[in-house]
């Protein structure tokens, strides 16, 4: 069974209203981040999200991390509906989802010693007494491969950029949660390092059982590192498959683009032309239909009309007019 | 040689002491190729092109045997002079983050115009034409040059960028981190974008970067920095297919390609060394698996390996062996 299914997400911001569009009577304008999103996440697995700026991943996690309430649409965690939640079932929600951040460099309290970065969760949810702490805290810095009698001790300037992740990335299983979101939890570090940390959060997913949300805009390293992909652009998802599938026979035409232009280690390598037309636009009161049409070469007159998620191929589907066809 | 640069060094001077950043770079670039600089944050490529364009702050002391541009000796020429003579008409820089390095509160056309009027005695019609003609190049339409930077994208303000160094074709243009922070697809344009403009312009190309990809696309030839040197420089395909230095695998051992989805990463392990207090020998030699007594006491130097081949290791001559154990994990990881 999906330890997370999402249906039907959306998420709807108003950009208010000047005096000026007041007076002459006309609507607010609406971001549209997220748009009809439906997926699940299996026991243990790892899922990615890729897309460019303004696609809505990061908005998709802030909902289901419930950082932030979502306009319409249904979030299902282990069967139980997780929508809208009551304080304190939010805090044991809280428990169960954590986060890695982008950023080793902003996200931790540069006043708190390792050790109390990685206990501050246990404490706020009140999960454990201090001596069960101090038993969990150093266990699960070793986990990460920061020995603690080395590292509990030390503020976060005192460590590297790799090193100040696996304090992220310890902080977050240490509430032993089942689904982990991680937004582009490597795309800071050095190409050296982010290997490293890769390998860390796949080896912990299996020793520790949780699951994985990992969003990037690096379709190069979501593909190393995920069992499956999902693909989005301003806020709809268009393709979702294996890994395998999504690079060798990626079938949505904005997926082919991305494919195609990710610049590939070998000098040798001579790429697919990118079939992709004009610039990325911002979800501010989209047109209905298929987003991406606008910068489609298959675009018809059918995609003014949204695409249903058809699957082409065994856990392998799209959302495209022209692809079903 | 456009550009050469033989034992440059770097050095800030900080409250904790001096911090070499840039520590004895050897560094030859020729007429029309794009030579591309790889390396890590904190390599020191970034102070390689603040050096080269006299943007060092005070405190930073730059010393070289040779630091030449064409005929000129950059090592010695007064900065009023490299000014009005070097910048933008010799030798042009690509900001890193060039995508905020606009005026915001005046249209980009303008701008451009300003700056090559700055550094030429061109009328404001004839520096307007000659924006027109830039534009082109870079792939902008002219009507643009009428608008804000605000309303262009990230993609389009590199190329305006692009367009205002590339306003008297110099000889050399240095790109720093031009695809950093950009969007796959924006990235893919703009370096087919810089491939078109080779085509039209001779000029040699320095980019500098962090990603081995957009190296392999781009580049003809590719040097890779570690610590403040250089640790191995050859034509592109020579450095990817016949790497020397144990640095340059590790990092082809780290970098994913979605051609090889089953290949496991391999990073690197440690991190790069402490510049105010560097290590007396090698400065790849802590994270080095095949590292001997000698590499962390002796400095190796850099040294000819193959046909326009250099690489600082003294294990050159067990190249075979070190290539084949660097792309098991145990060698890094025991």
């Amino acid at each position: 069974m999906a330890l997370l299914s999402v249906e039907h997400l959306t998420k709807h911001f108003s950009l208010g209203r000047d005096i000026g569009a007041v007076l002459r009577r006309q609507p607010s304008s609406w971001i549209k981040p997220v748009e009809d999103v439906t997926f699940s996440i299996g026991e243990g697995e790892i899922l990615g999200i890729v897309g460019e700026s303004g696609c809505g991943k990061s908005t998709t996690c802030n909902l289901i991390s419930k950082l932030d309430d979502a306009t319409s649409g249904k979030i299902l965690f282990d069967g139980e509906d997780v929508t809208h939640l009551s304080k304190t079932a939010l805090a044991r929600y809280r428990a169960q989802v954590q986060l890695i951040f982008q950023d080793p460099f902003d996200s931790l309290n540069p006043r708190l010693k390792v050790f109390d970065i990685v206990a501050e969760a246990p404490r706020a949810l009140k999960l454990w007494d201090e001596a069960e702490i101090a038993r969990r805290v150093p266990a699960m810095l070793a986990l990460v491969g920061l020995p603690p009698e080395r590292y509990a001790q030390r503020y976060p300037h005192q460590l590297s950029g790799g090193e100040r992740q696996r304090v992220g990335i310890a902080s977050a299983l240490v509430p032993e949660p089942r689904l982990v979101i991680a937004d582009e939890p490597v795309s800071m570090l050095d190409v050296s390092i982010r290997a490293g940390v890769m390998d860390l959060l796949r080896d912990l997913s299996t020793r520790l059982k949780f699951s994985c949300l990992y969003v990037s805009h690096d379709l190069s390293i979501l593909t190393h590192l995920c069992d499956r992909v999902m693909v989005m652009y301003l806020g709809q998802l268009v393709e979702v498959a294996s890994s395998h599938d999504l690079v060798n026979s990626p079938r949505h035409p904005y997926t082919r683009a991305l494919v195609a232009a990710v610049p590939v280690p070998d000098p040798a390598y001579r790429r697919q032309p990118v079939e992709i037309m004009g610039e990325l636009a911002k979800p501010v009161d989209p047109p209905p239909g298929c987003r991406f049409a606008p910068r489609c070469h298959l675009a018809m007159p059918q995609c003014s009309e949204t695409p249903k998620m058809i699957e082409v191929a065994g856990r392998h589907t799209v959302a495209c007019h022209a692809v079903v066809e | 040689m456009l550009l050469e640069a033989r034992n440059l060094r770097v050095t800030y001077r900080t409250t904790e002491g001096d911090v070499r950043a840039v520590d004895g770079l050897d560094l030859a670039i020729s007429e029309s190729e794009v030579f591309g600089l790889v390396g890590e944050s904190g390599c020191g490529k970034s102070t390689v092109v603040k050096a080269l364009f006299r943007l060092l702050p005070p405190t930073a002391r730059i010393e070289a045997d040779v630091l030449r541009f064409r005929d000129h000796d950059l090592l010695t020429m007064a900065p009023v002079r490299f000014r009005r003579e070097i910048l933008m008409r010799e030798i042009a820089l690509v900001p890193q983050s060039a995508q905020n390095s606009l005026n915001p509160v005046q249209r980009v056309g303008p701008q451009i115009i300003e700056a090559i009027r700055a550094h030429s005695t061109a009328s404001t019609a004839k520096a307007r034409e000659r924006v027109a003609e830039l534009f082109d190049i870079v792939g902008l339409q002219s009507e643009l040059m009428e608008r804000f930077p605000h309303q262009f994208s990230g993609g389009m303000r590199q190329r305006a960028m692009i367009a205002m160094a590339l306003a008297f074709e110099p000889a050399l243009l240095v790109m720093d981190e031009p695809t950093t922070g950009l969007d796959v697809l924006v990235q893919e344009r703009l370096l087919g974008r810089i491939r078109k403009i080779r085509q039209r312009i001779k000029s040699s190309i320095l980019l500098i970067t962090h990603d081995i990809g957009v190296i392999a696309e781009t580049a003809d030839r590719v040097g890779v920095m570690y610590s403040g040197r250089m640790v191995e420089s050859a034509p592109t395909t020579a450095l990817f297919a016949a790497s020397q230095h144990p640095y340059t695998l590790g990092l082809k051992n780290a970098f994913p390609s979605i051609l090889e989805l089953g290949r496991e990463l391999i990073s690197i392990p440690g991190s790069p060394p402490d510049l105010s207090n560097p290590p007396k020998g090698c400065g790849f030699s802590e994270r080095c698996p095949f590292a001997l007594e000698t590499c962390h006491a002796q400095r190796p130097a850099l040294l000819k390996v193959g046909s326009d081949h250099l690489s600082a290791c003294i294990r050159t001559a067990e190249i075979e062996y070190m290539r084949d154990a660097a792309s098991k994990k145990l060698t890094w990881h025991s």
